[in-house]
C-alpha cells in the first residue's frame, strides 16, 4: 500500500522539522542568541519579547538557546542509543536466528527478562550503577533498546532464512558470513529502519524522562527534560518556561513516529512482492 | 544417444530418511542413477517421489538434522561428495554443480539488482574483479536471451516478467561454467508458450556448453520435450531408467506404462484418460516387496515378497520389476 497524499504531507512536514533541528543542534554557538548557562539574575522570568524570543527562566537565562543547547542532549542520546541498541540487538538477534535452537532459546529468554522491566524503571537502576551523566544516560537506553532489535532481527532472520533465494545462494556456494551480510540483512533493513525511527522517538522521551527525574543529564547542562523539571515550580508564573520545550519535546516525538509509521507503511508489503 | 564414457555423477544406493516429530518418513530407497556430460537426463515422477530430494542429495543441501543419510554414494568424477566438508562442498556448488529452481520469483533476491546477483557468484568462484565480473554478467544475460534489453543489468527482480525471472536465473547458475545443471521443474511455474522458451534455452545451453543437466518435471510431456534419457521415479525409488525413445515407445515398468496413458493424446479424443488405481505409498511404510505392487494391475505373489532390483536390459535400457518384459503388453 502506497501512503496517501495527507501521509506524505505529513511526512514531509515531520522530516522538515528534524531537519531544522538537526541543524539548530549542529549550529547551536552561531545560531543562539546567549548562551545556555549565562544568567541574567535581572531579567529572571521575563515573558517572551524582542530580548528573550520565547521568554527566560528562573536564573534569566535565554529559553530559547536552552531549548536549541537542549536538542543538543536529545538527538545525540537519540543517535547513540539507537546506534547501541542496533549493534547489541543486531547481533544477538542474527546470533539467535541463524544459531542452533538452544542458543535461540537462551539469547531469547535474556532478550524476555530484559524486556520484562518496566524502562524506566530499568534505565534509573543501570544510571544508577554505572553515575549520572549523557554518556550513561546514553549506555542504558542503548542496552534497555536493545531487546526490542534483538526480538525484531530473530524474526525476520527467521522468516527469511527459509525464502527460496537463500536456498539458491546455498545452492551458488555462497558462504554462511556472506549469505547473512548479502541476503539477510539486506533484506530485513526495511523493517529494522522503522525500528530506528520509533527508537530514537522513544530514547529522547526517556532521556526527558530522566533528566526530569534528575538522574539524567546534569545541571547546568541543557535538556529538555531538565527545562521541565525547573518549570515545575513555577507553572503559573512563567508557564513559557514549561510550554516551549515540552513542545520541542513532543513534536520532536511525534516526528519520529510519523516517520516510523510512514516508513513501515511505505516498506509494506515488501519490495520484491510489489509486482 | 546412450553414453558408454564415465558418467560425471554416479549416485548408488542412496537412502535417505527425514525424520519430524518423531515420524520417520523413508524419502528416498535406494537411488540408482548416473549422469553423463552432454545429456539432459529428465527425472519424472510424482509430488513426494523423491525428486526434489535427489536434486539436494547431490548439492549436500539436505536439511540437517531433519533429513538421515541411511546410506549410499554420490560421486562426482569419481570423488566421493558425501565424505567432503561443508567447505569443499560449497567449491563445487554453483561452480561445478548449478541449479536452477521451480519459482524464479522466490529464488532471486529482492534486494539486489539481477546483475549484481549474477557479479556477486562470479566473483566468488572465478575470482574475476569488478570490470571482468560486469563483462562476464553483460555476457551472460545475451547468452540467455536477455542482452538486447539493457535494462535487464540493472533492474530488480520485481521489475522483470516472470519469463525473465527464470532466464536470469539461468543465466545466475550457469554464470561459473558448471559442469552439471540441477532444473528442478524450471517450467512449472511457467505458461506453456513461456515454458517452450525455456526449454529451448536449456537445450542450448546444455549443446553449447556440453554439460551435463538433470531435469526434473512432474509432466512427461515437458521430459519429452527436452530429456535424451529419462529416470522414472516411484516412492523415492528408480523404477525405469531408458532413452527418451525407448521409454516412450517400449516402456519395461508397468508404472511408466500407466504414466503414459495418462499423458492425453489427440489421436484419444473423446476416451477417458487413464488414471491409476490406489495411492502412492506411505512414506512411513518400509515394505518388504516392490514399492509399486500395491498399485501394479500386474502384481503376482513375488512382487510382495521380494523387492526387484534395477536391472540393465538391452540398450542400457533398466528397469526394477520382477516382469519387465511384460509391461508394455499392460
Amino acid at each position: 500500500m502506497v501512503p496517501g497524499k495527507t501521509r506524505r504531507f505529513l511526512f514531509s512536514l515531520a522530516s522538515l522539522y528534524l531537519l531544522l533541528l538537526a541543524v539548530l543542534a549542529a549550529a547551536a554557538p552561531l545560531v543562539s542568541p546567549y548562551s545556555p548557562t549565562e544568567q541574567f539574575l535581572d531579567r529572571r522570568f521575563h515573558a517572551p519579547g524582542p530580548a528573550n524570543f520565547l521568554g527566560t527562566d528562573n536564573f534569566g537565562r535565554d529559553i530559547l538557546t536552552r531549548i536549541i543547547y537542549g536538542s543538543r542532549s536529545a538527538l545525540l542520546v537519540g543517535i547513540v542509543t539507537v546506534s547501541v541498541a542496533l549493534l547489541l540487538g543486531g547481533v544477538i538477534g542474527l546470533a539467535a536466528g541463524m544459531g542452533p535452537p538452544a542458543l535461540d532459546s537462551a539469547l531469547m529468554l535474556l532478550m524476555d527478562s530484559v524486556l520484562s522491566f518496566p524502562t524506566i524503571l530499568l534505565a534509573i537502576t543501570i544510571v544508577s550503577f554505572m553515575g549520572y551523566g549523557l554518556v550513561q544516560v546514553m549506555l542504558a537506553l542503548g542496552i534497555i533498546s536493545s531487546p526490542i532489535f534483538a526480538r525484531l532481527i530473530r524474526a525476520e532472520t527467521l522468516s527469511i532464512k527459509n525464502e527460496g533465494f537463500i536456498e539458491a545462494a546455498r545452492a551458488l556456494g555462497t558462504p554462511p558470513v556472506k549469505i547473512v551480510f548479502k541476503h539477510i540483512i539486506p533484506n530485513i533493513m526495511s523493517k529494522v529502519i522503522v525500528q530506528c525511527s520509533l527508537t530514537f522517538a522513544q530514547a529522547v522521551v526517556v532521556e526527558s524522562s530522566l533528566s526530569f527525574l534528575g538522574v539524567g543529564i546534569q545541571p547546568p547542562s541543557a535538556s529538555w527534560g531538565l527545562m521541565l523539571k525547573d518549570a515545575r515550580n513555577y507553572l503559573v508564573q512563567a508557564p513559557w518556561m514549561a510550554i516551549y520545550p515540552g513542545l520541542c519535546l513532543a513534536l520532536t516525538v511525534l516526528s519520529f513516529n510519523i516517520i516510523g509509521d510512514y516508513l513501515s507503511e511505505r516498506f509494506n508489503p515488501r519490495l520484491g512482492e510489489l509486482i | 544417444m546412450m553414453n558408454t564414457a564415465e558418467p560425471l555423477i554416479e549416485i548408488e544406493n542412496l537412502r535417505v530418511q527425514f525424520t519430524q516429530k518423531g515420524q520417520k518418513a523413508f524419502a528416498l530407497r535406494g537411488i540408482d542413477i548416473s549422469f553423463y556430460k552432454d545429456e539432459i537426463h529428465g527425472l519424472v515422477g510424482e509430488s513426494g517421489s523423491g525428486k526434489t530430494v535427489t536434486a539436494m542429495s547431490i548439492m549436500g543441501l539436505l536439511s540437517k538434522p531433519a533429513a538421515k543419510l541411511l546410506s549410499g554414494s554420490i560421486r562426482y568424477e569419481g570423488k566421493e561428495l558425501l565424505s567432503l566438508s561443508e567447505d569443499e562442498l560449497r567449491r563445487y556448488r554453483g561452480n561445478k554443480i548449478a541449479m536452477v529452481f521451480q519459482e524464479p520469483a522466490k529464488y532471486l533476491n529482492p534486494a539486489f539488482t539481477v546483475g549484481e546477483q549474477i557479479r556477486e557468484v562470479v566473483r566468488l568462484h572465478m575470482g574475476l574483479n569488478r570490470t571482468q565480473a560486469d563483462a562476464r554478467a553483460v555476457e551472460l544475460l545475451d547468452l540467455v536471451g536477455l542482452g538486447e534489453d539493457g535494462r535487464v543489468l540493472g533492474a530488480y527482480p520485481h521489475e522483470l516478467s516472470s519469463g525473465m525471472k527464470q532466464r536470469a536465473m539461468i543465466a545466475i547458475a550457469i554464470s561459473c561454467d558448471p559442469d552439471f545443471l540441477i532444473a528442478d521443474e524450471p517450467t512449472t511455474s511457467l505458461d506453456v508458450t513461456l515454458q517452450l522458451q525455456i526449454l529451448r534455452l536449456l537445450k542450448r545451453l546444455k549443446n553449447m556448453k556440453r554439460m551435463g543437466m538433470l531435469f526434473i518435471s512432474h509432466d512427461l510431456s515437458v521430459i519429452k520435450e527436452i530429456a535424451d534419457r529419462v529416470s522414472v521415479i516411484y516412492a523415492g525409488k528408480i523404477v525405469e531408467s531408458a532413452s527418451m525413445a525407448r521409454l516412450f515407445w517400449h516402456p519395461m515398468h508397468p508404472y511408466t506404462r500407466l504414466l503414459l496413458m495418462s499423458i492425453p493424446d489427440a489421436r484419444r479424443r473423446g476416451k477417458r484418460l487413464a488414471a491409476i488405481a490406489g495411492q502412492v505409498l506411505d512414506a512411513r511404510e518400509d515394505p518388504q516387496g516392490c514399492v509399486f505392487a500395491p498399485r501394479c494391475p500386474m502384481a503376482k505373489e513375488r512382487c510382495f515378497r521380494e523387492s526387484p532390483k534395477l536391472i540393465a536390459h538391452e540398450q542400457g535400457h533398466m528397469s526394477a520389476c520382477h516382469f519387465a518384459e511384460e509391461a508394455w503388453n499392460l
